[in-house]
């Protein structure tokens, strides 16, 4: 995105911007940025130092990351994250073998459409956690019930941006396959494929953040075992830097999932830039 | 005639879900799927009853401080990173961080710095909400179209004018994109920090009555929770109609969740 502004901006010819809001380079955002980084944890463990912020609720950021550190080379830190990922992974795949045929029957469907729009309207915004405790009672606290919710809560983006899109392949293009006889094949792989894609990619980000969000919640709420419980574990031992580290561990996490999902985006889609401008 | 069938169209599969579900049930000795009619009693007796003013309304107003206090902070805080280049070189990695972190991490440091109460319940709610609104507001500023920047430069206009009748107004469509997934997070939150950080509300109600074993309860609680959100998201929904209502023709595809 900051790139495509900044090619659009030195196109655009005006002097006076040049001179008013100087540009920055990348070297000079990525130096701010660690700069600002550095700073915000001298900062945290000078005020941990002289006492700014109560010890018994924020430990110091040596101690914090030094546990990070620790819980990097343990084999249980690693089999908690393992978890809390292969539950994610089997949830999110779940999600999109659901919302593609479901995408397809309700936009050119229109019995379908019209049919599954109030059941559809209403289970969407309901929040997946507010099902915890039915799930507790009907499963107790297992992958299977971690998963069911995952999905419960993750599917809506996907399928929301996929209906969106299938309706939005072009009419011209279809037509166009058609006189050119391609054949369900063809038509599929060559002219909705690529025009679905787009939407897919945003919808699929959506629901991978929310999808990490309710396996962590869970974990921490209903003790499926996974990152999530680490934490609460930690709490409930008074092991503070832990809890931290797992805390930031988790942050990780989602920065590496979305980088991940953004990396396979660009690979897919690196012939569709206009969509990545138009953002999603 | 045309309108009847598109109602009949859109009823019929609800309404075969809830009488399914209703008869189905109706001589059940599960414990685990007791009767609708039962579960439906329990909503009617006890939520329109006792339960609205012990844990209903705290729940709201809980999360209403909580999410009203992260869209101000995240449409000012977005609105100063948006048009300041080198405070968003500053922030980014902070700001990137935050929002990648799973919300209801932040649980049990809520809980470490406020204790159990509803301060608890608010601060996990802004900390957890606001990114959303705060970098769709940021990313909304940024792409202002040059050249209205450059007319609202060229025209002199103060800071607070370019804002007011400029920036907000172009970037409006992305802030409640923002908005609306703030919203969806706040709502997770509101029920997840109340299961386990608070000593009313919906969300510690729902879970107790799971802990000990009331089935009817807990299906009533959830079925009162899902009611809540969709309404919330009604309510959202119908002020950002209002609020947009003179952008939605020009800018159409805009703000599609």
């Amino acid at each position: 995105m900051t790139t495509t502004l900044g090619r659009r901006g030195s196109v655009t010819p005006s002097r006076g911007r040049a001179s008013r809001s100087r540009r920055l380079s990348t070297l000079q955002t990525v130096l701010l940025g660690t700069a600002s980084v550095l700073a915000l944890l001298g900062l945290w463990q000078t005020a941990s130092a002289f006492g700014w912020i109560p010890a018994s609720a924020i430990p110091s950021a040596s101690d914090v990351l030094a546990a990070l550190g620790a819980s990097l080379t343990s084999p249980d830190f690693w089999t908690a994250v393992g978890k809390t990922v292969t539950s994610t992974a089997i949830g999110l795949g779940l999600v999109i073998v659901i919302a593609t045929p479901l995408s397809l029957l309700i936009g050119l469907s229109r019995f379908a459409r019209e049919s599954l729009l109030v059941p559809l309207e209403f289970l969407k915004p309901v929040p997946p956690v507010a099902l915890i405790p039915l799930t507790l009672l009907l499963w107790g606290p297992s992958p299977s019930m971690q998963i069911f919710l995952i999905v419960f809560g993750a599917v809506w983006p996907l399928l929301t941006q996929m209906t969106y899109g299938v309706r939005e392949v072009s009419g011209v293009a279809m037509q166009m396959a058609r006189s050119y006889r391609l054949g369900w094949w063809l038509t599929t792989s060559r002219v909705v494929v690529p025009s679905l894609l787009p939407f897919a990619a945003t919808g699929l980000r959506v629901s991978a953040a929310i999808a990490l969000i309710v396996a962590i919640v869970t974990e921490m709420v209903a003790g499926v075992p996974g990152l999530g419980q680490l934490i609460t574990l930690s709490q409930l031992a008074g092991r503070l830097p832990e809890m931290y580290a797992a805390i930031l561990a988790a942050g990780l996490l989602g920065l590496a999932l979305n980088a991940l999902l953004r990396l396979g985006e660009r690979g897919a889609l690196f012939w569709h830039s206009s969509q990545r401008e138009a953002r999603s | 005639m045309k309108a009847l069938r598109l109602t009949l169209l859109r009823i019929w599969l609800p309404i075969l879900i809830v009488a399914v579900w209703w008869f189905a049930s109706s001589g059940s000795t599960s414990v685990y799927f007791p009767p609708l009619s039962e579960i439906l009693g329990a909503v009617g007796s006890d939520w329109l009853g006792p339960y609205f003013v012990q844990h209903l309304l705290p729940s709201i107003g809980k999360f209403l401080a909580g999410y009203l206090i992260a869209v101000v902070l995240g449409v000012a805080i977005g609105l100063a990173i948006g048009m300041n280049q080198i405070a968003r070189a500053i922030t980014d990695p902070i700001v990137q961080f935050l929002r990648s972190l799973p919300p209801p991490t932040i649980l049990p440091v809520g809980i470490l710095l406020f204790g159990i109460g509803p301060s608890m319940n608010i601060f996990v709610i802004v900390f957890g909400s606001v990114w959303a609104t705060l970098l769709n507001t940021a990313d909304g500023v940024r792409s202002v179209d040059l050249q209205v920047r450059d007319m609202a430069r060229s025209y002199r206009l103060t800071t607070l004018e370019r804002i007011r009748h400029v920036v907000l107004p172009s970037a409006a469509p992305q802030i409640f994109a923002g908005m609306r997934t703030s919203l969806q997070i706040a709502i997770i939150l509101i029920v997840v920090s109340e299961m386990v950080g608070a000593t009313s509300g919906i969300g510690y109600y729902v879970l107790k009555s799971q802990q000990s074993f009331k089935v009817v309860d807990t299906w009533a609680g959830t079925i009162v929770l899902g009611i809540l959100g969709y309404l919330a998201t009604l309510v959202f929904l119908l002020v950002e109609k209002r609020v947009l209502s003179w952008h939605a023709g020009m800018r159409a595809n805009d703000n599609v969740e």
